[in-house]
């Protein structure tokens, strides 16, 4: 065989495993698209037969009427909404907010749950320090509050927990004013006000002075509370 | 002395020889010509039958926005039901692409589904689901506090690990009553690297939901699970803001389903 044909063969089989390789890689690329392809959005509505047998002059009399309902029952819906005075706590941005109906009365940084976990040292009880989410309402409203200490406010700084209630009590710690809200949860003040607006707390809601007294005057036992 | 100024006014100069006469008082006369054009056709447009849509075309439209209208009464008539209480609410509406957190009929947050994904069992017409349980699929670990560090201490720990949607799954199960599974799965966001980044994210994201799906044995399959991809951030954000139980009103579009 002459070297030339050789090579020109090679060369041809080179060629041919290239065209090969491609051809299996365009096929393989295919096959991924058509796989992971997004699904487009679904086709338009199908439509009834009731509604297919409508003629233009009843749809033209029907359709306003459809809008109609349906606005009113829009209406009807957000009307739901207390024109009274509502809490909205944003437990992401760590933002609260003050609403007498739907205007937004006032709006302030806040701190709630800092997430952490703590457990005592026996291992027994372990408390989770998260603000729940969820619908509250305002139970109570005290000025000048005395916070008594619960359990894991002992463990958190290693003391021994005290048998009496008095051992307990300190004073000037949750600011002027606190809101309760159930479960031990309370909206009130806070002396570190440079960490407001960050997830810190043991699941209280921490406010700043100021807007803490503008919601303890406008919130009334029962005044709705959402945390989200 | 004489001082030579230059001219600042343009000289007339000699044009060129096959300098095509009246070519340079063409320009100015082209827009014209377009302007007429543009205008003669938005004429025919606004003459023809609503812009060239005739009557059967009409009904045709009008038929979808009644079904439509009947869609959105339909749902809106079981959010007020759900509004009465004062429990916040969810509203899946895979036809708006929509998630939306709500309380007494006010919209708390809202979500964008990017994809509708694979569907499994019988779709329920506009169906109230109740959560049972957040189930991630790959479980959080919270920041722990040592006994005995004190509160500054912990706050400051709490300041070092913010916590926050961030630290939240971005793939889950929402596990409802009666075997049904709203299944929320994450695609990167448009912030999160290049654009091929992106694509080679979201294949392996999807190629990887597709494997684990196959994985699960026929027996442990829910009744009815719909998946809906969001953004991380989308995603995490939800499983942030919802309580341990709510209410889901998932506002299905069977005809639509059927179609597609």
């Amino acid at each position: 065989m002459k070297p030339i044909s050789l090579m020109r063969r090679l060369k041809n089989k080179r060629a041919g495993l290239a065209v090969a390789v491609a051809g299996i890689g365009v096929i393989l690329i295919a096959v991924v698209l058509v796989v992971l392809r997004p699904k487009g959005d679904p086709a338009g509505p199908v439509i009834p037969p009731e509604v297919a047998r409508m003629d233009l002059d009843t749809l033209r009399r029907q359709v306003p009427l459809a809008e109609a309902r349906v606005g009113k029952l829009a209406e009807k819906t957000e009307r739901l909404f207390p024109s009274g005075p509502a809490i909205l706590i944003d437990t992401a941005a760590n933002r609260i907010y003050l609403l007498r109906g739907s205007r937004v009365v006032l709006e302030d940084r806040c701190s709630t749950g800092s997430g952490l976990e703590l457990t005592d040292t026996q291992g027994k009880r372990t408390w989770t320090f998260e603000t729940p989410r969820g619908y509250y309402r305002v139970l109570s409203k005290v000025s000048n509050p005395v916070w008594y200490r619960p359990d894991w406010a002992f463990i958190e700084e290693g003391e021994p927990i005290p048998k009496d209630r008095a051992s307990r009590a300190v004073a000037d710690v949750l600011g002027d004013y606190a809101i309760a809200f159930g479960d031990g949860y309370f909206i009130h003040g806070t002396l570190y006000t440079r960490m407001l607006g960050s997830s810190v707390t043991h699941g209280c809601v921490r406010v700043d002075d100021d807007s803490l007294k503008k919601i303890y005057e406008a919130a009334q036992p029962g005044t709705p509370i959402w945390i989200y | 002395m004489t001082v030579s100024r230059k001219s600042t006014k343009p000289r007339n100069r000699e044009r060129p020889s096959g300098f095509i006469d009246g070519a340079r008082d063409r320009g100015p006369r082209l827009p014209g010509i377009f302007g007429i054009a543009i205008a003669l056709i938005s004429l025919a447009a606004s003459c023809s039958p609503r812009g060239g849509r005739d009557a059967a075309g009409e009904a045709q439209q009008l038929r979808r926005r009644l079904v439509e209208l009947a869609r959105r009464e339909r749902s809106l008539t079981e959010e007020y039901s759900l509004a009465r209480a004062f429990a916040p609410y969810l509203i899946v509406d895979p036809g708006r692409h929509s998630v939306e957190l709500k309380a007494r009929g006010r919209s708390l947050r809202s979500f964008a589904i990017r994809e509708i994904g694979e569907s499994s069992g019988t779709p329920l017409p506009d169906s109230t689901w109740s959560l049972v349980e957040k189930k991630p699929l790959e479980k959080t670990e919270r920041p722990k506090i040592t006994p005995g560090a004190g509160e500054e201490a912990a706050a400051a720990a709490a300041k070092q690990a913010l916590w926050g949607p961030h630290r939240m799954p971005s793939d889950y199960d929402l596990v409802c009553d009666e075997g049904r599974v709203l299944e929320i799965r994450a695609l990167p966001g448009s912030q999160s690297g290049t654009l091929a980044v992106r694509w080679l994210r979201s294949a392996y994201r999807r190629m990887a939901e597709r494997y684990r799906r196959w994985r699960i044995p026929e027996s442990s399959r829910p009744r009815y699970s719909m998946q809906l991809w969001m953004t991380e951030s989308d995603a995490r954000l939800l499983f942030w803001s919802l309580p341990e139980k709510i209410e889901i009103l998932v506002v299905d579009e069977p005809a639509t389903r059927s179609a597609r």
